[in-house]
């Protein structure tokens, strides 16, 4: 290989095993030998590089896994770290709570064993609509219902208006320092503008407490259930309570969700900058595109769709691989329809994606959620059946 | 310092999880190449990484002292890997020693230099045929993951100069083909094309 006439094509690099090794092994030694070569026969120069590019390409076992088997285990091990933060305190009890499943396990197959034949588990998933109720407005003693979906707003005066279907728009006074109190139950939502044009939508099953003018140095609402809220910027700060956290903001636009059937609050933030203080005085601050998950006094955060968590004000529900048992308990609360969840068919675990409209007719929702879950739906007056396709 | 390194500093000060996923995107395919190599299933592979990266998650604030992320995660994953199936197989001990080290050579992009490409494959694969098992396996953490003799050392449980040794035993077993073998495999190669 000394001499250079029998270097004239990639070829003949590819042929000299001193090559290959040198580049395959990345190899000190070789390196210097290539560098002698070079420097005997310095017209080569650009036919070895060439040969080097070439070599780059070789590949050892680069075997690649699908983008969704990629996407899929990092869904499960991002569930996994979930489970994992979420119980950290719980796990010094991990033997009161082995043996708690243990006598579970035996009594649970006992009654399976007496049970035998009459009563096998069913791939399907009942709901019962509930008779609705309508939205209160509570301002001193004097207890308005209203119309589904009104909109409610306050005037600089103190005066709480809404509309009235039949009688047109209409107001009532209230006191200075009297807390009113909105709750719009499950099946209904609504809105409420205050006067300083800061607008809160709330969700089904919520109640908001407010004052009629925002006075002092800062304005503060309390809430239970889930709201949306546009904040109007001002000087002083908003804060909003909830059962377990504050959330204090200038003027930015965000969703809180505070069901007390839940042991997680959640924050997710659209735009500016919000600060979340726990009971324990822990606090954080949230960006834009982040959710704050508040469980007893610990706060995390991670990086979440918005459109998930806010699309409901525009009456769109968003989903992605969400758990069907989920995906149920917020249609459950949006319609006030009650699933039953807990009798482990099959077909709650399946994870649904898309969007639902959420329309006044049942039956149509129902059957586009069947469609994104490839469930079946079936209404008999006021049961739902969704069940495993046929 | 390498991405993953990047996104590993990122990710220890302030918990991003945009960085995380970007440590485990740009890590996945190799982790997984490399358990498949050594003979463990699919379902194997993927449980180890599903461990490996909850730990790192779960241990983050412990774990302040990792330089090389990418080397790090290789060697959680191999032993790893070996946890799995030591529970699997009480009876036989096992060592990394007797497990085979497969090599499945390919070509990534450069499509203009398609013949030479193929030649220098089948090239490369005859080459590494002739090594042994452990050869092949510091050839593949050389060249692929770029891990010096050290690191390897430690990967394969050995001293490093014994890796030094290895390869250079590669090294010459490669070169004296050359010799015996060029006049054969040329025509060889001629026949094929």
């Amino acid at each position: 290989m000394n001499k250079k006439q029998s270097f004239s094509t990639v070829y003949d690099f590819f042929n000299d095993n001193s090559f290959i090794a040198w580049r395959l092994f990345k190899s000190e030694e070789l390196k210097d030998h290539w560098q002698d070569f070079l420097i005997e026969n310095p017209e080569l120069e650009n036919l070895l590089r060439e040969a080097c590019r070439q070599f780059d390409a070789i590949r050892l076992n680069d075997r690649n896994l699908s983008k969704e088997s990629v996407d899929h285990l990092y869904e499960d091990i991002k569930s996994r770290i979930r489970v994992r933060t979420k119980n950290r305190r719980f796990r010094i009890h991990w033997l009161a709570a082995a043996s708690c499943l243990f006598l579970m396990i035996v009594s649970g197959t006992y009654l399976l064993m007496s049970d035998k034949g009459k009563n096998s588990v069913k791939n399907e998933i009942i709901g019962k609509t509930m008779p609705s109720r309508s939205i209160q407005l509570i301002s001193g003693d004097k207890i308005i219902a209203l119309q589904s979906k009104s909109e409610i707003k306050l005037t600089k005066t103190g005066e709480i208006s809404f509309d009235d279907n039949q009688k047109g728009a209409k107001a009532i006074e209230t006191k200075r320092n009297e807390i009113n109190k909105l709750i719009v139950p499950f099946g209904e939502r609504s809105s409420i503008t205050f006067s300083d044009g800061t607008r809160v939508w709330l969700n089904s099953g919520s109640e908001l407490e407010f004052p009629c003018r925002f006075s002092g140095k800062s304005r503060e609402i309390s809430i239970k259930g889930e709201i949306y809220i546009e904040v109007a910027k001002s000087n002083s700060p908003f804060l909003v309570h909830t059962k377990s956290s504050t959330i204090r903001v200038l003027g930015t636009k965000f969703n809180v969700a505070a069901y007390p059937d839940e042991s997680e609050e959640s924050v997710v933030l659209v735009e500016g900058s919000v600060q979340i203080s726990a009971q324990n005085e822990e606090s954080l601050i949230l960006s834009p595109n982040e959710m704050a998950l508040i469980s007893g006094g610990d706060i995390t955060r991670q990086n979440v769709d918005i459109n998930e968590y806010i699309s409901w004000h525009q009456g769109i529900m968003t989903f992605n691989k969400t758990i069907m048992s989920e995906v149920l308990r917020k249609v459950g609360r949006y319609y006030n329809i009650e699933f039953e969840l807990n009798n482990n068919a099959p077909i709650s675990e399946r994870r649904v994606s898309g969007k639902l409209y959420l329309s006044s007719n049942i039956d149509s929702l129902m059957t586009s959620l069947s469609i994104l879950s490839s469930t079946d739906y079936k209404r008999d007056n006021d049961q739902l059946h969704i069940y495993k396709k046929q | 310092m390498d991405e993953t390194q990047k996104d590993w500093v990122k990710f220890l000060k302030d918990g991003n999880e945009k960085s995380f996923f970007n440590i485990y995107e740009s890590s996945v395919h190799s982790l997984y190449s490399y358990g498949i190599a050594q003979g463990f299933s699919h379902d194997q592979c993927l449980d180890a990484i599903q461990d490996i990266f909850l730990k790192l998650y779960i241990n983050k604030s412990k774990l302040h002292h990792i330089n090389n992320l990418r080397f790090y995660l290789l060697r959680s994953f191999k032993n790893r890997l070996f946890d799995i199936i030591r529970k699997n197989r009480k009876s036989e001990p096992l060592t990394d020693k007797n497990l085979p080290f497969a090599v499945e050579v390919s070509v990534s992009e450069l499509l203009e230099h398609k013949e030479e490409q193929s030649f220098l494959k089948r090239k490369v694969e005859k080459i590494l045929s002739l090594l042994t098992d452990r050869q092949r396996e510091a050839v593949y953490l050389r060249y692929m993951q770029d891990l010096d003799y050290e690191e390897i050392a430690t990967m394969m449980d050995m001293q490093s100069e014994s890796v030094r040794k290895l390869v250079f035993r590669a090294l010459e077993s490669v070169r004296k083909e050359t010799r015996d073998n060029f006049l054969k495999f040329f025509i060889l190669i001629l026949h094929l094309f």
